[in-house]
């Protein structure tokens, strides 16, 4: 990244550089459940301001409210308690922390799980949006039709191989979904097969 | 006329339910049965070991209310429990259990006799105290820093290495008693030399209480401070809400786990400081036993919360206090009381806390 090679960067030394990622089960590895959502967000998302040693929640907030990202996601309300939000809500809390520090590097798994079908749209256009200022996405997800909607470039991994880089626009659904299959003949195990693509 | 009452009947008694529900729900009630279950359940015990309930529990009573030395004396034993309560209270908060608050606390206090009574016995007070202070800290952090060294590097259980490092305190500390440590004009007593008098407590209104106890309140509000109000307590509430969010915020983990414990170590060793630069000016076997364990329960009494942590600290303490004059007065065993204890802590623990929706 950047010319870095990060294989044994610390997490923190990656955060630094730019990279944010949304896991495939954000309340097991993304939120504090009992937290506030803003609490959340200051976890990697809003930068924390300090004031006399303790984070200055009253500047989070008007940070919160300032950004264009919250608003659209449908993020709940800062002050409701991680724990009894829904799924999709708990995705919207990590996803919408990953997009607004405008990362150089995103890795999105399974952004659009839980969500309903206007704000996995926002999702796809946030996504895109992030390409068009420069971020690299690398969209981690097993829906096809996602994968085809947004993806420049996908590679599939099966088999503990990875094929492709291919263009979505030379290389129709069933073409890939083949090679799937293919990766899973060999190993005749598909838990392994995901398909990545990166924007 | 007859479906007419009883559907007006319904809905009252219905409301009444409703009512009768909330006032089992409420905290009045809950503190109310923490009080009379065990006192009960301890009050049959004592009248199947054939010992009159009445004078055993006026006896309690009046060991801790009777005589202002008997509320010096659950004072001091407060102060012990507040800080190793402490001690089992923050590394909870990062996902770990210090179960070794007696040995920190005893390594803490021979530490500080030794320094007390060799290279800091010509210091003076101002300077002696906090010093001494702080070489009980030193000392509890180091001894609990081999149990969190041994789980960090070696992936050992840190509840069990502290336990039974609890065990090779106590027999270290034996050994140091009855060897090089000896005081050799205490008539072969196993206890250390008495440390400097300047480095000593004051003690008030002709008990043993000491300022300890407000060091020991002041502790456990400065800890509440530290966990919720400044940004080292968020990342450790974070780490204690979810270790994996941690990690993927950056944060690194076991490094503050290890501090966090490294401190509740010191603090362990503070109430081993204190209790020699307070009551006993000396080390010697069996200063402050207990203490440590009891001040585990203290912590899970309250669900880890330090502040609460002083009002279960003076509970356990003043049923400590009545154990020994009941020992004296009924023929009682003093170990006894500690069935009262975890009565107390057990009932606390089943109907006290809040209910989960």
């Amino acid at each position: 990244m950047d010319e870095v090679n990060i294989t044994k960067a610390s997490i923190k030394h990656r955060i630094e550089m730019g990279m944010r990622m949304v896991t495939e089960d954000p309340l097991r590895d993304n939120v504090v459940p009992g937290f506030s959502v803003l609490q959340n967000m200051a976890l990697v998302g809003i930068p924390p301001e300090r004031r006399r040693g303790d984070i200055d929640w009253e500047a989070m907030q008007k940070q919160f409210e300032s950004f264009d990202s919250i608003k659209t996601l449908g993020v709940p309300a800062s002050n409701r308690i991680t724990r009894d939000l829904s799924g999709g809500n708990v995705q919207r809390v990590a996803f919408a922390r990953a997009v607004i520090s405008n990362p150089k590097l995103l890795i999105a798994s399974y952004p659009s799980r839980g969500l309903d079908v206007a704000t996995v749209n926002v999702v796809y256009n946030t996504l895109l949006r992030l390409k068009a200022g420069g971020t690299a996405v690398l969209l981690i997800s097993e829906d096809l039709n996602e994968l085809y909607a947004i993806s420049d470039r996908i590679v599939v991994l099966a088999a503990n191989t990875s094929f492709g880089p291919f263009d979505p626009k030379e290389l129709d659904m069933k073409e890939l979904g083949k090679i799937m299959l293919k990766g899973q003949e060999m190993e005749n195990e598909d838990k392994n097969s995901s398909s990545e693509a990166a924007v | 006329m007859k479906t007419k009452t009883a559907a007006a009947k319904q809905p009252s008694d219905a409301g009444r339910s409703v009512a009768l529900g909330s006032f089992f729900d409420s905290t009045p009630f809950r503190a109310l049965i923490c009080f009379v279950a065990p006192v009960t359940i301890f009050g049959l015990l004592l009248a199947s070991e054939g010992k009159s309930v009445f004078e055993t529990y006026k006896t309690i009573y009046f060991s801790i209310f009777g005589s202002v030395y008997g509320i010096g004396e659950v004072v001091i034993r407060a102060t012990y429990l507040i800080l190793t309560s402490i001690a089992a209270i923050l590394p909870a908060r990062v996902g770990l259990a210090n179960a070794g608050g007696e040995g920190q606390m005893a390594m803490g206090a021979v530490g500080t006799a030794v320094v007390g009574s060799t290279i800091f016995s010509r210091l003076v007070t101002p300077v002696g105290i906090p010093m001494m202070l702080l070489a009980g800290m030193f000392f509890g952090a180091l001894w609990a820093g081999i149990g969190i060294y041994c789980y960090m590097r070696l992936g050992m259980n840190e509840t069990l290495t502290t336990i039974l490092m609890n065990y090779i305190s106590t027999f270290i500390i034996a050994m140091l008693l009855f060897g090089v440590l000896r005081d050799p004009k205490g008539w072969n007593y196993p206890q250390t030399v008495q440390i400097a008098k300047q480095l000593r407590f004051n003690m008030y209104f002709g008990t043993r209480m000491n300022v300890g106890i407000f060091i020991a309140i002041a502790m456990a509000f400065f800890v509440w401070f530290v966990i919720n109000k400044t940004k080292a307590g968020f990342v450790i509430r974070t780490i204690g809400g979810n270790q994996n969010a941690a990690r993927f915020a950056g944060i690194n983990v076991k490094k503050v786990q290890a501090l966090v414990f490294l401190a509740a170590g010191a603090v362990a060793g503070l109430a081993g400081a204190i209790m020699i630069v307070g009551v006993e000016g000396r080390m010697r076997t069996g200063a402050g036993e207990t203490m440590g364990f009891m001040g585990f329960l203290a912590a899970g009494m309250v669900k880890n919360s330090p502040v609460l942590a002083i009002l279960s600290a003076f509970l356990i303490g003043a049923l400590n206090v009545a154990g020994n004059s009941m020992e004296i007065k009924t023929g009682l065993p003093a170990a006894s009381i500690q069935i009262l204890i975890m009565l107390v802590l057990l009932t606390i623990m089943t109907v006290g806390g809040k209910k989960k929706s």
